[in-house]
């Protein structure tokens, strides 16, 4: 058979290597730096771009899209260009893709310290940011299909197919989530508000998680394990369902980072039950990829790449059976707002992602440099430091997190809040944020010492060239979009869908109709199939040998899940909402203070939805409406309380009180770790830029009175001054243009529209719970 | 209030409908898996294992 040598562009590979472990460092850092802020506040250095609010995004950030981000590029150019012994489709992408990739993560870097920030999580950086990243992950989807396209190799190994679920999915949900109207050249407001806005974040967020952080990475774990193993995986058809069943489950859940709000009752089911149902594909991907070491598992006592994948599956099975745990709505209860969700992504970042990425580089490094490592030793002394650290960290979390959770919630036998003053699970939780700032830096010291390994292995030998040989003709078969896409066992699929919805949807005669035609079409299905069950096959094999089919299919089955969720509650009537007197539009002091609130990242600390709990109710007020955000650009429901709910502080505390807060907050709530804010007193609000962001906000139809910028500076300073009045009478003198005036301004106002007299009270039950809860409640923020 | 109950009128049947969407979908698909051919799925499962010359 005539043949043709290809070579492998391996360089690439190389660069996103060492990318990589450079930024895996800096994300490290950054992230024991925050968590020493937490346990001490000091650390914050009364510094504005030092603050945890501000930092905690670029750690965040540097974690995912810098370190995880580089290593899946580095794996899925590695892996693909082998499996299907083609060398990427374009060098020149390949390099753009590289640098590209570079000079948006330090654009995040610099950004995101000068307070420039989307104020949505993981989902922080500004809309140029945005557009450079969307194009650079054009230019690797088109590098990568391109390299599909062109390929040597008929079959699609289920590696690939993991990574073209990540390609289109990331892209989908990227602009899914970015939508936005610029009002400069550094700001912008998302498309979406309020409830949906929180859909949006978390359909984005909990799938940044799924196919950013998962799926690339299960991918690489099933070309990697086997090739580390030196034996194929476990269970090949186990690998389709497990990839099947995952993209298909993983789209849905979601809504479980909302649970227990005022996220309608459906969602929050359908959040749930698809995380559980997680559970199965979860773990028979941690099966498959365990189970592939059968007979080699006295490897793992000699060799790193092993030890390090084999603790990263395990992680993966752990971290994936905690996360449905923490969707069921009563362990919600208790774990969400506190860190113990805070453990529970760590154990998935450092025990499956950094371990992976690990084993990947320690068998990658070598072959890529034509060496050997340098020290065995010193890879496994990173290992046991690793799992120390990690070990460190999320136990530490755990007991934190579930402290948090039930002494917030504890409510005494008479009827009244067991730790009314917020600050008791601080100090009490104190020594285990200490534990987790030393968990953090053992695994960063066990980082450290593998990039040292790396680097001397680096140094010790040269860059490799890769070959192999293929057949001019490789054969491809596959089949086009039309025939992968319309057939009978599609069709059989969609008309037992359609009947099987009719049948929960419809009542009566369509029900039963929709049954009969149900089961029918199911017998008729499996006797065709029994009948030409060899085309049937033929058509499944075919389809896992056609890319492009098999992406439309992935990216139908990615799209389905969001839509259902997302679509609803876009297309309500708002305008029906602004009758019950939840919510009026904010002054412009009032906008420019909340744009100061979330560039500070209070949303980091801070959530603003208070949950229908008696001991939530008792120490923040009534619960959280819906109705009460539709105008909040972006939501600021939060994820996370280190300080309390903030829904209903407005006119808890003089103006005097927020001012000396914002100054010292220990002045005010002896124990708080918050940190100082001078530069709010320095700095001038930007008064001017209101008119552009209020022009933006009326274009997506919040009904702000039509005003020139006279009239929208003058009642700023009508705002402004009485409260500077206010803090006169208190000895302050400060000027009405302060950012301190438009935060005051700003939080003076939260949950306040709920409190106005009410049109319709018998949909608006406990406002007196929440009169009585502010007395009791000895709250901070 | 704020289009809750609007929702939940019928919106209540998504999860049900949605979640016997995917429990076809899975069992298709498992259904596939299960039928692929020996040949294919050996030659699949083997493709990490081919080797590469190095310079």
């Amino acid at each position: 058979m005539s043949t043709k040598t290809v070579e492998y562009n391996d360089g690439v590979v190389r660069q996103f290597v060492l990318a990589s472990i450079f930024w895996g460092v800096i994300a490290m850092l950054a992230g024991v730096v925050i968590a020493g802020q937490m346990a001490f506040y000091r650390l914050n250095f009364d510094t504005q771009w030092l603050t945890f609010g501000r930092l905690r995004p670029l750690h965040t950030n540097a974690a995912i899209f810098a370190f995880v981000g580089n290593m899946i590029f580095a794996g899925i150019y590695h892996s693909t260009q082998r499996l299907t012994r083609t060398r990427l489709a374009s060098d020149f992408l390949s390099s753009l893709h590289f640098w590209g990739w570079q000079a948006i993560i330090v654009s995040a870097a610099v950004t995101l310290p000068l307070g420039l920030t989307r104020g949505k999580e993981y989902a922080e950086l500004i809309w140029p940011i945005n557009i450079a990243v969307t194009f650079i992950w054009v230019v690797f989807a088109v590098n990568f299909f391109w390299t599909l396209a062109v390929r040597n190799e008929k079959s699609l190994y289920v590696a690939i197919w993991f990574y073209i679920a990540t390609i289109i999915t990331v892209a989908m949900l990227y602009i899914g989530n970015h939508l936005q109207i610029p009002t400069s050249l550094t700001h912008s407001y998302p498309i979406f508000a309020g409830v949906q806005d929180a859909l949006v974040q978390w359909w984005y967020g909990h799938n940044a998680v799924a196919f950013f952080l998962t799926t690339p990475v299960l991918g690489i774990m099933y070309y990697y394990l086997p090739k580390a193993a030196e034996r194929p995986v476990y269970s090949y058809r186990l690998s389709v369902v497990h990839f099947w069943s995952l993209v298909f489950i993983y789209i849905w859940a979601g809504p479980h980072h909302l649970l227990n709000t005022a996220l309608p009752e459906w969602l929050q089911s359908l959040g749930m039950i698809f995380s559980l149902m997680l559970w199965a594909p979860s773990w028979g991907g941690m099966l498959n990829g365990l189970l592939t070491l059968r007979g080699a598992w006295n490897k793992l006592r000699t060799d790193p790449v092993l030890k390090f994948l084999a603790a990263g599956v395990t992680f993966y099975g752990m971290s994936t059976f905690e996360g449905p745990l923490l969707a069921i709505r009563s362990v919600n209860a208790v774990s969400h707002y506190t860190d113990w969700t805070i453990g529970h992504v760590h154990s998935g970042t450092l025990g499956w992602n950094s371990f992976m990425a690990a084993g990947m580089f320690y068998w990658l490094v070598p072959r890529l440099w034509n060496t050997k490592l340098h020290s065995t030793k010193l890879a496994d002394l990173h290992f046991w430091t690793g799992m120390i650290g990690i070990l460190l960290y999320i136990a530490s979390m755990w007991v934190s997190g579930i402290t948090q959770g039930l002494m917030l919630n504890a409510v005494t036998p008479d009827g009244v809040l067991a730790h009314p003053n917020f600050l008791d699970a601080v100090t009490t939780t104190h020594a285990m944020l200490v534990t987790r700032m030393v968990g953090g830096a053992i695994f960063l010291f066990g980082f450290l010492l593998l990039a040292y390994n790396i680097a001397r292995t680096v140094l010790s030998g040269a860059p490799a060239t890769a070959t192999v040989e293929v057949p001019l003709d490789p054969g491809k078969e596959g089949m086009g979009l039309a025939r992968g896409i319309f057939n009978a066992p599609m069709l059989y699929s969609f008309l037992i869908i359609l009947f099987g919805t009719l049948w929960g949807v419809g009542k009566g005669a369509v029900a039963t109709i929709s049954l009969v035609l149900l089961v029918e079409t199911a017998l008729v299905a499996m006797i065709h199939m029994s009948i030409s069950g060899k085309k049937w096959g033929e058509w499944y094999e075919r389809l896992l040998e056609s890319w492009l089919p098999f992406s439309v299919l992935t990216l139908l089955a990615v799209v389905i899940g969001g839509m259902i969720q997302i679509l609803p509650t876009v297309f309500i009537d708002q305008t029906k909402n602004e009758d019950g007197g939840w919510q009026k539009v904010y002054r412009p002091l009032e906008l420019a203070g909340r744009d100061i609130y979330v560039r500070e990242g209070c949303y980091t600390c801070h959530s603003q939805m208070i949950r229908p709990f008696v001991g939530e109710v008792m120490r923040y007020g009534a619960s959280g409406r819906l109705a009460e955000s539709i105008y909040d650009f972006p939501f600021q429901w939060g994820s996370k309380r280190t300080g309390p709910d903030l829904q209903r502080v407005g006119l808890k505390y003089p103006n005097v009180w927020h001012f000396q807060h914002m100054m010292n907050p220990r002045s005010t709530s002896p124990g708080s770790t918050m940190p100082n804010y001078p530069w709010l007193m320095r700095q001038r609000a930007d008064l001017e830029a209101l008119e552009n962001k209020i022009a933006v906000q009326k274009r997506m139809g919040v009904p702000f009175p039509d005003r020139s910028k006279e009239e929208i500076l003058a009642d700023c300073r009508e705002q402004g001054g009485a409260i500077v009045a206010d803090l006169g009478k208190s000895g302050i003198q400060i000027s009405p243009d302060r950012k301190i005036i438009a935060l005051i301004a700003y939080l003076q106002q939260l949950g306040q529209y709920g409190k106005r007299p009410d049109p319709q009270p018998t949909e608006n039950p406990g406002l007196e719970t929440v009169v009585e809860g502010e007395k009791q409640a000895n709250t901070e923020p | 209030m704020f289009k809750e109950l609007q929702l939940a009128d019928w919106a209540g049947i998504v999860a049900v409908a949605a979640f016997f969407a995917t429990a076809a979908v899975f069992v298709a698909v498992v259904v596939g898996a299960l039928r692929m051919p020996r040949r294919k799925v050996l030659h699949d499962a083997a493709l990490p294992l081919e080797k590469e010359t190095r310079k």
